[in-house]
Order: structure tokens, then C-alpha cells, then sequence
């Protein structure tokens, strides 16, 4: 009688063994599965060709009036973003559909510094900080999409004549600034 | 491949288990949960999820001594992350809820006639059954995911892998006649943001992005 009792026991432990055996291995299976692949560089190409950035967080309106406000930014390198395809990244062995060029961004106002062969130029407008997607609305500049910001450095996805690109620029001590605006002519947008 | 096969095949010996004669200790158990997303906790973003969990279970004595079990149990647990992400100027909360099952291997130090210590470790798996992703006002986009709008963490936009699997690396604890406290940690083995949670600013990086989660429990054994 006592054995019997042992025996049906046993047999339902095996069972409870057998059941969470198949539901662990099943859940592993399943967690195993893999998800998307990453853009290798990054970027999503919107219905109108234009690059957005895959990993792109807010930065506040705050944060920009603080940080980047009041400040010249030289340009430091840019990567043209492929028009074609999704994420591709080309680093710019050849600027020549380029024109140097740094900012300065106002309370209210921006200004580009253009490096042209023939002389600098600065133009400045009134600006917008769009926070909702860290978009430069200004008559300054084409498409200006603000992608990263540190203390030292900022990064935007622009258009630069024909193409978007990445480009990075470094903040500058205030004697640079000041040679930048002694040394260009105002011109308008 | 090989982590699939080493846990099948520790799966199966399980299953292979002789248990003779022993009573089943049914039990509940609940507390609190903190989580975060691995590869995340060297980010001066992350501040971890704060969330809770409550289950039930039963111990299978493995020996006539009763110094060994096995504890499968089925849990109701929140996970996710909190990030602090100063530049948006507020935080971004991702809530994750599973239904979690469990299977702890457990050795139980008897001292005195009340008091017992138990240590152990598992394995478990868990299915999401929900999830919320929140901002403070302000915040529309976070690392490509936007925030603003009604995402769940399962949609592709932020690609949250439902199943989840993992280690129960430890789970320690006191009890006091039927009385039981329990800590235990969980760390997933496999990315739950494959192609969406990346931290740090490097772009196209691919984080393994796995949750990790640790519990204090109180727990009554009947």
C-alpha cells in the first residue's frame, strides 16, 4: 500500500521534471531567436532621401541655450551619408563640394562663416531650436539636425550642397571666435 | 549553440531526477525588483528600475535529509531600465512586465531548530506579457526610440524580444520555521534590444543589452 503511494509520487515528480524540462527548453529556444540587424552606420534614409539618425535622443532646448549657445564651433570633419542606401558612411577623402565653414550660434540668431577662395564671409539670420527633433530651423542653413553634444564638441547631420553629411565640430576659445569676426565680411543668406 | 546544448542537456538530467517519497513544500513568495539593462550600468545614464514581483512555487526535496531541493515556481516580475539622460533634460523609464518560471537547485544548512540558511542557484525563463515606456515631458526621442508616442518595448521600432532566458546566479536567504527571505540575482542570456538599446553615444555598436535583475523576497512555505 505504502509502496504503491511512493511509486504514484514518483511518477508525478517525473512528470513536474518532464514539464518544466519542455517549458525551459522551449523558453530557450524562443530567447534565442535573434532580433533586427543594426544599420552598420547608423542612419535611416527618410521617403524624401533625408538621413535621420537611428540612434537620435533629445537634446532640450535647454541644454542648447546653455551649452552651445554663445559659443563659435569650428568645423573640424564631415562624412558624406550615401543617398542610396540605408547607413552607409563614406569619410570624406575629397571636400572639394565643400566649403569650410564654422558657426556661432546667438541667443536668438546664428552665424556661418564661410572660407571661400576668394574672400570670408559671414551670414547671420534668426534661428529656431526644434527640440522634437533637434532640428536648426533658420534661413542660415539648409538642414541642420543636431545628432550629439558634449562639452567640447557637437555633431549634425547637415546639407552641404547636394548631399547630407555628419559633420563635427569643436568649440572655440573666444580669441578664435574673434578673429572669425574680424576677419569676414557680412553677407546675406 | 553550445550555452543551448550545455542547458538542455543540465534540463534533461533534471528530468532524469529520481524523487522517492518526499513531501512537496508548497510556497508564495513577493517583494521588491531592481532591474537594469545590462551593458548599461557603466553609463552615468543609468539609474535602474525599480519594480516588484510576486509568485508561487513548490520545493521537491531531492534527499531523505531534506538539505537539497529543487524550486520551481512561476512569478509575476516587472524589469526594464531608467535612464537619466540629462542633455533631454529628464528621464526615460522602460518597463517590461514577464510572466517568469523558475527552477532553483537549493541546499539548505539547517541551524538549530528554527533557523535555516538557504543558498542555491537556477535557471529561468519568461514570457513579456506587457510594457511601458515613458519620458519626462520634453523628451520625444531616446537613443531612436520615440518616446512621445504609445510604443510598446515589443514593437519592432524598439525591438524587445518577448522571450527571455536566463542564470538565477544566486539566490540566498534566512528562514525562520515557515517564514523564508530571499535574495536572488537574474542575469539574462540573451539581448532583449538587439537592434534598438545600444548605450554610449558610438553609433552602430552592437550591445548586448540583456536583462539583469536582483529581488528581495518574503516568502511564507506551507
Amino acid at each position: 500500500m505504502c509502496d504503491k503511494r511512493l511509486v504514484r509520487k514518483a511518477e508525478k515528480m517525473k512528470t513536474i521534471y518532464r514539464f518544466l524540462s519542455v517549458l525551459m527548453f522551449g523558453i530557450l529556444t524562443q530567447a534565442t531567436k535573434c532580433g533586427e540587424d543594426l544599420p552598420e552606420q547608423g542612419y535611416i534614409m527618410s521617403e524624401d532621401k533625408v538621413p535621420q539618425e537611428y540612434f537620435l535622443t533629445t537634446i532640450s532646448a535647454n541644454y542648447f541655450q546653455t551649452n552651445i549657445a554663445q559659443h563659435g564651433w569650428k568645423w573640424k570633419e564631415a562624412w558624406r551619408i550615401d543617398e542610396e542606401g540605408i547607413g552607409v558612411r563614406y569619410e570624406a577623402t575629397s571636400l572639394s563640394d565643400l566649403i569650410p565653414h564654422d558657426l556661432y550660434f546667438g541667443a536668438d540668431s546664428m552665424t556661418v562663416f564661410l572660407y571661400k577662395q576668394t574672400s570670408n564671409e559671414r551670414q547671420t539670420d534668426s534661428y529656431t531650436y526644434d527640440a522634437t527633433n533637434n532640428r536648426i530651423l533658420s534661413q542660415a542653413v539648409a538642414y541642420m539636425q543636431l545628432t550629439d553634444a558634449d562639452s567640447v564638441s557637437i555633431a549634425f547631420i547637415e546639407r552641404l550642397g547636394n548631399h547630407y553629411y555628419k559633420s563635427r565640430y569643436e568649440r572655440m576659445l573666444p580669441f578664435e571666435l574673434n578673429a572669425r569676426w574680424n576677419g569676414s565680411k557680412p553677407v546675406k543668406p | 549553440m553550445r550555452v543551448r546544448l550545455t542547458v538542455a542537456l543540465l534540463l534533461c538530467a533534471l528530468a532524469v531526477c529520481q524523487v522517492w517519497g518526499q513531501k512537496m513544500e508548497p510556497f508564495v513568495k513577493g517583494g521588491l525588483t531592481i532591474a537594469l539593462f545590462d551593458g548599461t550600468a557603466a553609463s552615468d545614464e543609468d539609474v535602474g528600475h525599480t519594480g516588484f514581483n510576486i509568485g508561487a512555487g513548490v520545493r521537491l526535496p531531492l534527499n531523505s535529509k531534506r538539505t537539497t531541493f529543487l524550486e520551481p515556481a512561476v512569478e509575476f516580475i516587472s524589469k526594464g531600465n531608467v535612464y537619466d539622460v540629462s542633455k533631454a533634460g529628464g528621464r526615460v523609464t522602460f518597463s517590461l512586465w514577464y510572466i517568469e518560471a523558475q527552477v532553483d537547485f537549493i541546499y539548505r544548512w539547517q541551524i538549530g531548530e528554527h533557523w535555516r540558511i538557504p543558498f542555491g542557484t537556477g535557471l529561468y525563463g519568461a514570457y513579456g506579457i506587457g510594457s511601458k515606456i515613458t519620458a519626462t515631458n520634453g523628451i520625444t526621442w531616446f537613443r531612436g526610440i520615440p518616446v512621445s508616442e504609445s510604443l510598446s518595448m515589443f514593437d519592432s521600432a524598439v525591438g524587445a524580444n518577448r522571450w527571455d532566458a536566463g542564470l538565477r546566479v544566486w539566490t540566498v536567504g534566512v528562514e525562520y520555521d515557515r517564514f523564508m527571505f530571499r535574495w536572488d540575482f537574474e542575469l539574462g542570456f540573451f539581448s532583449q534590444f538587439h537592434n534598438r538599446l545600444p548605450y554610449g553615444l558610438e553609433e552602430g555598436k552592437d550591445y548586448h543589452g540583456g536583462n539583469w535583475a536582483t529581488s528581495l523576497n518574503l516568502g511564507y512555505c506551507f
